[in-house]
C-alpha cells in the first residue's frame, strides 16, 4: 500500500464517521429515560419493602427497553463506552452512581420512606440526564472532528 | 533508523470492509439494513464482505427477531476491534511517513 492509498483509506473512514454523526441524534426523552432508569434504581435501594423492590424493578426493566428502542429507531445500539472521548465522563458518572447508591442505602429507613431519598432521586435524575446529553455531544464531536480533519 | 513496516491487515484492506469496520467500531451492534445504508452498497456486496469479516473472526453475526421481523445484527469481536485499531495505526503511520518525507526533503 502506498502513502496516498493510506491517506485515501483514512479519508474514507472519516467520511463514514461523518455519516454516523449525521444519523445519531438522540431526543431529549431518550436522555431523560436513561436518567429515570438510574434514578429509580438508586431510589429503590433506599426504600424498604415492596415499594423499594418495585422502584428498583422499574429502573432495571427500563434498561433493556431503552436498548430495544434504540435498536428499533437507529438500527444499532451504542453504549456509553463506545466513545473514547466520553470515557472520562462515563467513569465520573459511574463513580457518582456508586456514591449515590451508597448514600441511598445509608438513608434507608426500616419502615416508610426517608424524604431525602426522594430528593436523591431528583438529583440522580438530573445528573444522569445531563450526563447523557453531554455524552451525545462528545460522541458527535468525536465523529465530526475526525471527519473535518 | 526506521521501525518495522506498519502492518496493513489484508482483511480490512478492501474499502467496503474498512467502512464496515469503521461503523462497527462506533457501536455495540448494527443491523444489516442500517449498515447497508451507511456504507451505501447492495445487500449481496454487504453480505459477501460481512462473511469475509466473520470468517476472519473479526465480526460475529447474529439473527434475531426484532419488531416482528427476523434481522441480522453484526458486531465486532474483540479480535476485530484490535485488528481495526492496529490497521488504523498502520494507515496513520504510512500517511504520516509520506508527509515527513516531504517535509524533510
Amino acid at each position: 500500500m502506498t502513502p496516498d492509498e493510506a491517506r485515501a483509506a483514512l479519508e474514507q473512514v472519516e467520511q463514514t464517521d461523518h455519516r454516523m454523526a449525521q444519523r445519531m441524534h438522540w431526543p431529549f426523552q431518550r436522555h431523560a429515560m436513561f436518567g429515570l432508569a438510574e434514578a429509580m434504581i438508586v431510589m429503590g435501594l433506599g426504600i424498604s419493602g415492596s415499594e423499594g423492590v418495585a422502584a428498583c424493578g422499574v429502573g432495571v426493566a427500563l434498561v433493556p427497553i431503552l436498548m430495544y428502542q434504540d435498536r428499533s429507531r437507529y438500527g444499532m445500539f451504542v453504549s456509553g463506552w463506545s466513545s473514547r472521548k466520553a470515557r472520562p465522563l462515563m467513569v465520573g458518572l459511574l463513580a457518582f452512581l456508586v456514591g449515590a447508591i451508597a448514600l441511598s442505602l445509608s438513608l434507608r429507613w426500616d419502615e416508610g420512606t426517608n424524604p431525602l431519598v426522594i430528593g436523591l432521586f431528583g438529583i440522580v435524575l438530573a445528573v444522569c440526564t445531563w450526563a447523557s446529553i453531554r455524552w451525545e455531544k462528545l460522541y458527535r464531536e468525536e465523529l465530526s472532528r475526525k471527519a473535518q480533519r | 533508523m526506521s521501525g518495522p513496516a506498519p502492518f496493513i491487515d489484508p482483511v480490512l484492506h478492501h474499502p467496503a470492509r474498512l467502512q464496515i469496520a469503521a461503523v462497527l467500531a462506533r457501536a455495540d451492534d448494527v443491523e444489516f439494513a442500517t449498515l447497508r445504508d451507511i456504507i451505501d452498497v447492495s445487500d449481496s456486496v454487504l453480505s459477501k464482505h460481512l462473511s469475509a469479516l466473520s470468517d476472519a473472526g473479526y465480526v460475529k453475526l447474529r439473527k434475531a427477531k426484532h419488531d416482528g421481523r427476523q434481522r441480522t445484527w453484526a458486531a465486532f469481536t474483540s479480535a476485530g476491534r484490535k485488528a481495526f485499531a492496529a490497521h488504523m495505526r498502520a494507515l496513520t503511520e504510512l500517511a504520516a511517513s509520506a508527509e515527513n518525507a516531504i517535509a524533510s526533503a
